[in-house]
């Protein structure tokens, strides 16, 4: 079957009215859900799956992936307008947004955070398309020695995320690499650092240490300071002829990094996201302006995590190999409805494979449609008094964890991560290393 | 508000952390260069912090800085309290003493009624979401 007969089969498929509803159904939800932090697309879609189990396969699967990559946009809304990561893969973009929104630009980040990952998402379909299985067949040609490198640029690349005192941020990741050996060593099953608790035996999640430093931290240095962000421009969303003209090769480099990195097994947009941000700032013509609100620094990582977002499927749906966490879920998701993933799934289910790229192209094209007017809506986010919002952003950020394992212990790993954000915060280090290296540190081992 | 000194004090921590982990993961066998051991990378690592830890202390750029430790004790608190509530309360309790508990960290005067009708608020918020939406598990009274 060729590419032009594929996706003709698709599109037959993926303009069913019950398909575009699951779609639309899939994005609106994943979006709502990523604005809520720390919930996440994975935990959505695990919640959601047993709902699924009456409809057909074919459409359950639109509407999953539909919040997989609709939970990425509503992430970075939350990310730019109050410094909280929806999303791990937002951290990148949590940084350089919410450094606009303090300049009473929220609307423009929001905006060029939507059209990038929209342009992002739509690269990542057409590789998908057109590089799908070629990129497959890459990524089981490397070996470990070559995943440890692409980890030791992330690492290193991340040492240079603020220009002033790259020791501090290579202090942070190795303390982050540190704090990833809590719990079982993968390699020897030796339990390291768990002090006796068996919590800390199964290792941290790292969307605690992600909410606690950056989530609990921005929380805690807002409450008793006067609050800055400019409300005078909050209605003007549109970037200037120059920032979108800066936007063109970030959105490139950024979504041909995601695209590459999403279809290697096992990695994931987070990674993606982080060194798409540190390749910018390398070729960046601004680069003064990164960490104090560039605009390009929001485009490079949106770009590339909704590009890998996306190339993400390719080993699952061509190798059955999960390329992230959400993947895993839709691997399962897959068998369970009868699919078999795998080399031969092209040959047997084109029905389903196209109409899911398909559907790809639909659902970002819901997702620009439906977000670009409500950019006006989500800044009025920030007009709420802040003795309501951080009270609740506390509350939000409690129910998260507790969600994740059902475990109190979690919630006081929480605690102490929020005040060691806040300390870190104040002492001038960034937490994005610290982030980085412990997510890093299992795969390292491993790989090394 | 206190003043402390940044890079000499967060010097002195990231390098006691360091040695703290050198310590505690001593007996985790180093194994060899061709088949490590689970302490193998503890060691590396830790004796790495300890010398990052040192640059960052004897680093040039030393700004004064101001911490707010109210509002660290009253939020890392407030969480606290959400853990052991929800443990032996319930989730509605732990919503609403969470979200009461840490409107204290600010140094705004806001009378008690209001923060008992912000923390009501925030409960039915918080519980249409989790409880109705997601279907949380959870009860929401132990009685």
């Amino acid at each position: 079957m060729t590419i032009i007969e594929g996706l003709t089969l698709g599109l037959q498929h993926a303009i069913q009215p019950m398909a575009l509803l699951f779609c639309f159904v899939g994005v609106m939800l994943g979006t709502f859900v990523g604005v809520l932090p720390g919930i996440g697309n994975t935990a959505t879609v695990a919640l959601l799956i047993p709902m699924t189990f009456e409809i057909p396969g074919e459409y359950a699967m639109m509407m999953l992936a539909g919040i997989s990559y609709g939970a990425l946009y509503g992430g970075s809304i939350i990310s730019i307008l109050l410094r909280i990561p929806g999303t791990t893969a937002s951290i990148m973009t949590c940084i350089e947004g919410n450094e606009l929104t303090k300049q009473g630009r929220a609307g423009v980040a929001l905006f060029v955070a939507s059209m990038t990952s929209f342009i992002g998402g739509m690269i990542g379909v057409i590789i998908t398309i057109v590089a799908g299985p070629f990129l497959s067949n890459i990524g089981i040609t490397l070996g470990p020695t070559d995943f440890a490198s692409i980890m030791f640029f992330g690492l290193v690349a991340c040492c240079f995320i603020t220009t002033d005192q790259p020791v501090k941020n290579f202090s942070m990741v190795f303390v982050g690499l540190m704090i990833g050996m809590v719990g079982t060593d993968i390699n020897s099953g030796y339990d390291r650092y768990f002090f006796g608790s068996d919590t800390l035996r199964d290792g941290l999640h790292i969307l605690i240490v992600a909410l606690g430093t950056f989530a609990i931290a921005e929380v805690i240095s807002c409450i008793n300071i006067e609050q800055k962000v400019l409300t005078k421009n909050f209605g003007q969303w549109l970037p200037t002829k120059q920032e979108t003209k800066n936007c063109f090769w970030p959105i490139i480099r950024g979504s041909s990094i995601g695209s590459f990195i999403g279809a290697l097994p096992g990695t994931g947009g987070t990674i993606a996201s982080f060194i798409a941000y540190m390749v910018e700032r390398k070729f960046s013509k601004n680069k003064d302006k990164f960490g104090h609100g560039s605009v390009e620094g929001i485009a490079a990582p949106e770009s590339a995590n909704n590009a890998a977002a996306h190339t993400a499927f390719i080993p699952t749906l061509t190798l059955g190999i999960p390329g992230d966490a959400i993947a895993v879920l839709l691997l399962g998701a897959l068998m369970i409805y009868g699919y078999a993933p795998g080399p031969m799934m092209m040959q047997e289910t084109p029905e389903l494979f196209w109409g899911l790229v398909i559907s790809f192209i639909i659902g970002n094209i819901i997702l620009l449609i439906i977000n670009l007017p409500l950019i006006r809506l989500w800044v009025k986010i920030l007009q709420i008094p802040y003795n309501i919002l951080f009270p609740s952003i506390i509350v939000l950020c409690c129910m998260a964890i507790w969600g994740l394992h059902f475990n109190h212990t979690d919630l006081l790993i929480l605690a102490f991560f929020g005040a060691l954000g806040y300390f870190i915060k104040i002492l001038k280090f960034s937490p994005a290393p610290l982030v980085l290296g412990i997510m890093l540190e299992p795969y390292i081992e491993s790989y090394i | 508000m206190l003043k402390i000194s940044s890079n000499l004090i967060s010097g002195i921590i990231i390098s006691l952390f360091g040695f703290f982990c050198f310590l505690y993961g001593y007996e985790y066998k180093f194994g060899s260069l061709s088949n490590i051991g689970p302490g193998f990378f503890p060691k590396i690592v830790s004796i790495t912090i300890i010398c990052l830890g040192f640059l960052v202390a004897i680093s040039k750029t030393d700004q004064k800085i101001y911490s707010d430790y109210r509002s660290v004790f009253v939020c890392s608190i407030s969480i606290v309290i959400f853990a052991l509530s929800i443990k032996f309360l319930g989730l509605l309790p732990a919503i609403f003493l969470t979200s009461l508990s840490s409107l204290y960290a600010q140094k705004q005067k806001i009378s008690f009624f209001k923060k008992i009708k912000i923390a009501t608020g925030i409960t039915f918020f918080v519980l249409i979401i989790f409880k109705i939406f997601f279907q949380m598990n959870t009860e929401l009274l132990y009685l």
